[in-house]
């Protein structure tokens, strides 16, 4: 910590800049109650997601079957609220893989300038193809499985991440405080460790509550198409592709699900801006 | 200009180079024994061994590897298991379908998502500026395969305004391609509608804060020539660039769109070809769209040097 002039007031500490950012609130409600939702699943669902009851297949939200029920009479809420542990699971661990990895790619690309052009002209490779056509031939080359879609969403996302710890760590190279480490004769590993890393993190801490929001939202299309995690296990894009036969005489059972990913995304989304708000304050935008 | 010009296009062929590699490299690593599955379950030793002497599986790496480039110099993404036939004829007969998917898509985006943008950030901090910026973020955060499905039972299903799915060529009856295009090209352009509005709004504060449109205030210009004139030229260039990103993720989505709707595109080719692990298709898939997109932001770069010609020094 550099000594700092007594007329300048202490900055306010993060959490607090982050509580009073209305949208920085607002998201972690959203994305909060979903969080809850996934982590109380065995307590709040009111059916056995898993349980067929021909009887009462495709029928319309009731007392009974808040949500209604899909083609097996299987109860949608119960599936939403267990799907919502996939899901988050999913997104939780490629948000884990590609800050990783991300992190260690684009900091070491970034950091030895010899390694730059040949890594960075793979991740641009990488990035041209199309996110999601990407996510879905590397699942279904795999084969469908959870891990398998962790794997896909992992490779695809990580150039992203790459990039812009790449970009962070080419302005931490610079700073003063990285030339005395090197001066003091503090080694590679010393300095990417100690110095470079903390000081890089905020914007890719930035990035990855977007990439958590994509993953979702990825999530969704691989089951979608059916290259997701098998069924009978619900997430959030597989309640959906069980439903698109129905639409017309049971669109509940698509309507949910995705509302829940909508509110999902929407929260991490909010929470990313927040992030980026209370984290530099110098990307705010604001004019008064 | 003509120097900018090729380095621009000697920096897109190393990437193009990765690319095809790339794709090759993702389907010779494919677990498994590709010969057999593509024999199906019932093929005999001989049948199998067969299969792979035709489709050359039997080589070793680098000679499999020499051959995708051998024939890709040809134009050749090789036969179709599943179709039996070329995988180029059957891409480039049905990639008008999806160019002008995207197409539409891209002009829905960029024209409302620009003029909302402007629009907040000439309003911003009032009721407008928050009630479009909740919109973007909300349009940012839905799947628009979803959105998809909900347009199909809204307007098709319970209203009837329009078909539930399927495709009309433009050639035929422009009325009748407008109506199948509608709902998945809104749907498809809603997410982009959302970033390219924030991204606008972002652009313009930041532009309105410059000394130039001080300037232009000050020596009287109406607010009209200060905005259209001097503020958009500079709020397009970053715009431009994430134009040119959104390409890829409509090219990308219209691929999942078109199975939603029914629409005979590439994506309907390259998911079929992806479920039923037809390997040439997803190569082919892959390498084309990637391609659209390494040239689609190639023009892009060079957009931006015309747009700003402090660019083209740069480099």
């Amino acid at each position: 910590m550099t000594a700092e002039a007594p007329a300048i007031a202490a900055p306010t500490p993060l959490w607090r800049r982050l509580l009073n950012h209305r949208s920085f609130m607002v998201g972690a409600t959203l994305f909060g109650s979903i969080v809850l939702m996934a982590l109380l699943a065995d307590l709040i669902a009111p059916h056995d997601p898993l349980r067929n009851n021909f009887r009462y297949r495709l029928g319309a939200p009731n007392d009974v079957h808040w949500l209604g029920t899909d083609r097996a009479g299987r109860d949608v809420l119960s599936r939403i609220v267990h799907g919502s542990q996939v899901s988050l699971r999913i997104g939780l661990m490629v948000v884990l893989f590609t800050g990783v990895c991300g992190a260690v790619i684009g900091g070491l690309a970034g950091y030895f300038r010899h390694l730059d052009n040949v890594v960075m002209r793979v991740m641009d490779a990488m990035m041209a193809f199309p996110g999601i056509l990407l996510a879905i031939a590397i699942a279904a080359v795999l084969g469908p499985s959870e891990f398998n879609a962790v794997l896909a969403l992992s490779i695809t996302y990580t150039p992203r991440t790459a990039r812009v710890a790449r970009a962070a760590v080419l302005v931490v190279r610079e700073m003063p405080y990285v030339e005395a480490a090197r001066a003091v004769g503090a080694g590679h590993a010393r300095i990417l460790l100690t110095h470079v890393l903390p000081n890089g993190l905020t914007p890719l801490i930035v990035q990855l509550s977007y990439i958590f929001a994509i993953a979702i939202l990825a999530e969704a299309v691989l089951s979608f198409i059916g290259v997701g995690p098998p069924p009978p296990l619900p997430t959030f894009g597989n309640i959906i592709a069980d439903g698109r036969d129905f639409v017309q005489e049971a669109p509940w059972i698509c309507l949910y699900p995705g509302l829940a990913i909508a509110v999902a995304v929407l929260g991490l989304n909010l929470i990313g801006d927040g992030l980026r708000d209370a984290l530099d304050p110098r990307m705010k935008v604001d004019l008064r | 200009m003509i120097r900018f010009l090729a380095n621009r296009l000697i920096a897109a062929l190393p990437v193009l180079f990765i690319v095809s590699l790339l794709t090759f490299v993702l389907i010779y690593f494919v677990p498994g024994d590709v010969s057999a599955e593509l024999a199906g379950p019932g093929a005999s030793a001989a049948d199998i061994a067969r299969i792979r002497a035709v489709y050359g599986l039997d080589s070793p790496f680098h000679e499999r590897l020499l051959g995708w480039y051998a024939a890709l110099a040809q134009g050749d993404l090789g036969q179709s298991v599943l179709l039996r036939r070329s995988v180029t004829e059957a891409i480039l007969e049905r990639l008008p379908v999806t160019l002008s998917l995207t197409a539409l898509a891209l002009f829905l985006a960029i024209a409302v998502g620009v003029a909302t943008g402007i629009l907040a950030a000439m309003r911003v901090n009032t009721w407008v500026d928050q009630a479009t910026m909740t919109v973007a973020l909300a349009g940012l955060s839905l799947p628009d395969f979803w959105l998809g499905l909900v347009m199909i039972y809204l307007f098709a299903v319970q209203l009837g305004w329009l078909p539930t799915g399927g495709y009309v060529p433009l050639t035929e009856d422009p009325i009748g391609w407008l109506r199948s295009m509608a709902m998945p090209a809104l749907a498809l352009a809603l997410t982009q509608i959302g970033l390219l509005a924030r991204m606008t709004r972002a652009s313009m504060l930041d532009v309105l804060r410059q000394d130039f449109m001080r300037t232009a205030r000050a020596k009287g210009l109406p607010n009209r020539v200060v905005i259209f004139k001097h503020a958009l030229a500079n709020v397009m260039i970053p715009v431009i660039t994430v134009v040119g990103l959104s390409v890829g993720i409509l090219l990308g989505g219209a691929i999942v769109i078109e199975q939603v709707f029914s629409i005979p595109g590439v994506g309907r080719l390259i998911i079929g070809g992806i479920l039923r692990r037809d390997f040439p298709v997803i190569q082919g898939g892959l390498l084309l769209t990637a391609t659209v997109f390494v040239l689609v932001n190639l023009a892009v770069d060079i957009l931006y040097a015309v747009v700003d010609p402090r660019v083209r020094y740069d480099r």
